[in-house]
């Protein structure tokens, strides 16, 4: 059949362009990005600043061998490992136990966070971008005199809990496997059983921990897109 | 032609309104997923259109925003496909992450498929047909600004577009059904 032949009759074209047009404007664009493009705006008439996402990516190795060095250097000299300071194992144990509350609402601002924040940092609405995976519930406890808020999550995998720690970086425990993903050093390591990914975020801690099989690939994604 | 230039505009010539590019996030979003077919790194072109236009003063001659926006916008896609010498991916990133159902979202899981599945289906079209559609059935532009904004003619834009939706009905031809209720109103 040619091209020709494939040319439907004027009123049969209208209905099909109707209806794409119904469908699409269905389509609205992530708060993220509008909130990323108000930036870039604002800063216009200054000199431009990075694009946050794209920056990540674009990192070189140099900035990430240089971000990873100063985390080494930070983990020492800041990192919660004296006496009575929460270890990352202490958060492991909150990202594991189950929630006391019921699960936070989504942020009608922003529906890629949802309504439970520490230190500033908004715990994410995975379900918005892996939408089998709901929030199920939240927790708020005290480690060493630390606030620590734990969001849990569940969906294919099983549940997992996200664990964000109030104050300066935990010491990363010895033996953890290092992955670099999303210009993030994310530590992996096995604790009773479960996956744990751990990684800094803003100067605080965020713990994402699971049992499920196979859970690790969706914890790096988690982690990264948080 | 919407003459774009640097520096002084020209007779006849306005710049650019940056504070007013925020109006056309929805739609240049919507042609950057039709275009690339995936949900970041349509994220990425609209961002980076927005960063290219708002780099330096910009001057059109006509009232087309959007139409020089979408310009810039499939500019940079083509670069990209250029540089990466690849087609478009197809629109799911992963096996978990399907569709465009969220919370807050109105529609019904349903709708969001056909959604997916049509701006799927139209990052898959021929080159030419994709853009006449995302032109003027994404974007919403007239058939003379998507002329304008392609640089052709309009006769030729609008056998591009009916070829191109033909093909699209054939490929989604449950999706592309009309609703059983009253059509839909024209833009």
């Amino acid at each position: 059949m040619t091209d020709r032949h494939d040319t439907p009759e004027p009123h049969e074209s209208d209905a099909v362009g109707r209806r794409i047009q119904e469908l699409a404007r269905e389509v609205e664009a992530p708060q993220a990005l509008r909130m990323r493009l108000a930036e870039d705006r604002r800063g216009a008439r200054a000199a431009r600043s990075p694009r946050r996402r794209l920056s990540l990516g674009a990192a070189g190795a140099l900035g990430v061998a240089a971000v990873a060095a100063l985390a080494v250097v930070l983990t020492g000299v800041v990192g919660g490992s004296g006496p009575g300071a929460p270890s990352v194992d202490d958060a492991v144990a909150l990202a594991l136990a189950k929630p006391t509350a019921a699960a936070p609402a989504v942020d009608p601002a922003n529906v890629q966070v949802v309504r439970a924040r520490v230190a500033g940092i908004d715990f994410p609405n995975y379900e918005y971008a892996w939408p089998k995976w709901k929030t199920s519930g939240v927790r708020w406890d005290t480690v060493s005199g630390r606030k620590a808020t734990t969001v849990v999550y569940r969906g294919p995998r099983g549940a997992v809990g996200y664990t964000i720690v109030d104050g300066t970086p935990l010491a990363v425990p010895a033996g953890a496997r290092h992955v670099r993903a999303g210009g993030l050093d994310l530590a992996v390591l096995r604790r009773d059983g479960a996956t744990v990914v751990t990684w800094r975020r803003d100067g605080h801690t965020c713990v994402l921990a699971g049992r499920g099989a196979g859970v690790e690939r969706q914890l790096v994604k988690f982690a990264t897109w948080a | 032609m919407a003459a774009t230039v640097l520096g002084m505009p020209d007779e006849g010539q306005r710049p650019l309104d940056p504070q007013r590019l925020g109006d056309h996030v929805d739609r240049l979003y919507r042609a950057a997923l039709a275009l690339c077919g995936d949900r970041h790194d349509a994220e990425d072109l609209v961002q980076e259109t927005y960063a290219r236009v708002l780099a330096r003063p910009r001057f059109l001659r006509h009232d087309d925003d959007l139409g020089y926006l979408l310009r810039v916008l499939r500019n940079i896609f083509l670069n990209r496909l250029r540089t990466q010498s690849r087609k478009p991916a197809p629109l799911a990133l992963d096996d978990e992450r399907d569709g465009l159902a969220r919370p807050g979202d109105p529609r019904h899981p349903e709708a969001a498929l056909e959604v997916s599945e049509l701006l799927g289906a139209i990052a898959g079209l021929p080159d030419d047909q994709r853009d006449a559609v995302v032109a003027i059935d994404i974007v919403g532009l007239s058939y003379r600004e998507a002329a304008r904004a392609l640089r052709t003619k309009e006769a030729t834009i609008t056998t591009r577009l009916h070829r191109g939706r033909a093909r699209l009905a054939k490929t989604l031809s449950a999706t592309l059904a009309e609703p059983d209720r009253d059509a839909a109103p024209h833009r």
